[in-house]
């Protein structure tokens, strides 16, 4: 991995960061607990930035995300910048975006809606995914998200660089999908489940047919930029939400070949899950070991998952959203340490349960990072 | 038929269950002894969710049974045939969009016998507090995705103190992020992290189970 850090401070930093993660996931011991921060809208409160400004270019985006970061003091963060665009791309619908459909200074909502019909099922597995996909942003998502969303790919290497430059290397470049959590954006949660029992095969189908399209191009930009690790997310996909026939059919066996393939590509997949997907953990024994990191929101049982994962997976987490936004310093720095006397100190990387809240509160911030850093 | 429809409905078998209820109608079996098997169907549900069979998915797909179902007997029903052991006024609060959650819940409250009054979206306090003062209901329901929204649901539990309707109420919230942290800071009574959950507490705190026709 080639490094443009200015001057040897940033250099050493840089590798000393980068190697702190990657002992964790290998599931060595590193030299102290490494802490990651899910800074998005948080970062753009942070720095006084209003949420319109930091979605109306990445550039923005990126400032705000590394300025905060500096101030905070961690190991790194999650992404190396945002466009809103790329959650219509994940979950088959449209953003209310701050400055254009909401008060410049509001969070963007993504707006669940029946946006795919059931005939769509037809068209992808006939057409293939890649025609469908370009037709359905351009015709019932609009609002220039593909040449958003396009652009965004393009600004993401740039943006890299400007990381390690700064001594640091966001976890992920870039966010991947199984077919279930898009067609489940797509037409409604509420559908999408009809589907799978009135038309189950029918549904499947459609899903094969999407899969040969997901990481495909992601890994291929991988090796280009070099970049460390690709979320793989699952959502409404958890265990919580899905009767386990239904999640051994439609879920796991697509995010598992996600999985392997961004493995196998030697980048670290981080799997991002958010609410509960403790009754089918020990599944995840079958993904790669000490390749992967498990990064959970706060509702997945992570005490649980050190039991049955512990000797196979980076854990990742999981201070929750709401102490973040209404607990006290202690509070969160005491959860934060037993998190880490607990999951650590091999195999684990501290952070928050999936994003830190726009309005959590600083000083939590502050906090969590100093009970991995000590400072 | 009138017999297993409690079992076709727990077992989710949409097909049959629509084809019994209109079997049923047609040999003029009364709509309020079908809304009762229905009903129980519904708890069959209910436990296997409990037990852990079912999840949040089956949830869902036999409130669409059900509601089909309901539809099919619903213009022969009396006013006054739809008995409800208890009234929610629910909605999602004030800045956030997000329903799909706040949906389900409402749609099985409603096939278990609870009256809701969905406000839906983006509700401001004073609406909650109009409709709590209209209804008096027995339950509010405030739900949210976003942790801005914490805020917006601490002012509609203030704002239902100051309009003197907290009292004698229980204020239920849910969403995501919450948590029993989240319910101390907004002043509310329970969180709730499933729609089954929702429904267990407000069947015990309420005492209620609807009458069995």
């Amino acid at each position: 991995m080639s490094s443009n850090a200015e001057g040897t401070g940033k250099e050493a930093l840089l590798r000393e960061r980068t190697a702190r993660i990657a002992a964790a996931v290998a599931l060595k011991r590193p030299d102290r607990t490494p802490v990651v921060l899910g800074i998005v809208a948080f970062a753009a409160r942070m720095v006084g930035m209003t949420f319109a400004d930091f979605l109306a270019d990445t550039d923005n985006a990126t400032r705000a995300t590394l300025e905060a970061f500096e101030l905070l003091g961690a190991d790194s963060v999650d992404h190396p910048t945002f466009c809103a665009s790329s959650l219509s791309y994940l979950w088959l619908s449209r953003v209310k975006i701050p400055g254009i459909h909401l008060p410049a200074d509001k969070p963007w909502q993504v707006e669940e809606n029946e946006l795919m019909t059931v005939s769509d099922y037809d068209v992808v597995i006939s057409n293939g995914w890649p025609a469908f996909l370009d037709n359905f942003m351009r015709e019932r998502i609009n609002e220039g998200v593909a040449e958003k969303f396009a652009k965004m790919l393009a600004d993401v290497p740039r943006h890299l660089q400007t990381w390690r430059r700064h001594g640091a290397l966001p976890t992920n470049y870039a966010v991947i999908t199984t077919p279930f959590e898009m067609f489940c954006g797509g037409r409604s949660l509420t559908r999408f489940i009809r589907d799978l029992y009135q038309i189950p095969d029918k549904v499947q189908a459609a899903m094969d047919a999407v899969m040969p399209y997901i990481s495909g191009p992601v890994l291929e930009m991988g090796k280009q930029i070099g970049g460390y690790g690709v979320w793989v997310g699952g959502w409404r996909s958890a265990s919580s939400m899905l009767s386990r026939r239904l999640w051994d059919r439609f879920v796991y066996p697509y995010y598992e070949k996600l999985v392997w393939e961004v493995a196998d590509a030697g980048i670290v997949p981080v799997l991002h899950l958010d609410s509960d997907w403790t009754r089918d953990l020990e599944r995840f024994r079958s993904l790669p070991k000490a390749k992967c990191i498990l990064a959970t929101d706060g509702d997945t049982d992570l005490f649980r998952a050190k039991e049955l994962l512990g000797d196979h997976m980076c854990l990742m987490g999981d201070v929750p959203p709401g102490m973040l936004t209404v607990g006290t310093p202690d509070e969160v720095y005491n959860y934060s340490r037993r998190l880490i006397e607990e999951l650590g100190p091999a195999g684990f990387i501290l952070h928050s349960g999936c994003d830190v809240p726009a309005n959590a509160k600083v000083e939590n911030v502050q906090a969590m990072v100093a009970a991995a850093t000590g400072k | 038929m009138a017999d297993n429809l409690p079992e076709l409905l727990g077992d989710l078998r949409e097909q049959d269950v629509l084809a019994a209820v209109a079997s049923m109608k047609e040999s003029g079996v009364p709509a309020l002894t079908i809304l009762a098997g229905l009903q129980r169907g519904m708890e069959i549900v209910g436990r296997r969710f409990e037990s852990k069979e079912y999840f949040l998915s089956e949830l869902i797909m036999s409130a669409e049974i059900f509601n089909s179902a309901v539809g099919m007997v619903e213009s022969l029903l009396g006013q006054g045939d739809t008995r409800t052991w208890a009234t929610m006024v629910l909605g999602t609060v004030y800045e956030d969009i997000h329903d799909v959650g706040k949906n389900i819940v409402a749609t099985v409250l409603k096939c278990n016998g609870i009256n809701v009054i969905d406000l839906g979206i983006n509700v401001p306090p004073e609406k909650f507090v109009e409709e709590v003062r209209r209804h008096r209901p027995d339950f509010v329901g405030l739900s949210c995705l976003l942790t801005t929204a914490f805020d917006n649901m601490k002012l509609t539990v203030e704002a239902l103190e100051t309009a003197g309707l907290r009292e004698g109420r229980t204020v239920m919230i849910g969403g995501g992020p919450v948590n029993q942290m989240v319910c101390d800071y907004v002043g509310a009574d329970v969180f709730c992290k499933s729609v089954q959950e929702s429904l267990d507490k407000a069947r015990e705190l309420k005492g209620g189970k609807r009458d069995v026709v």
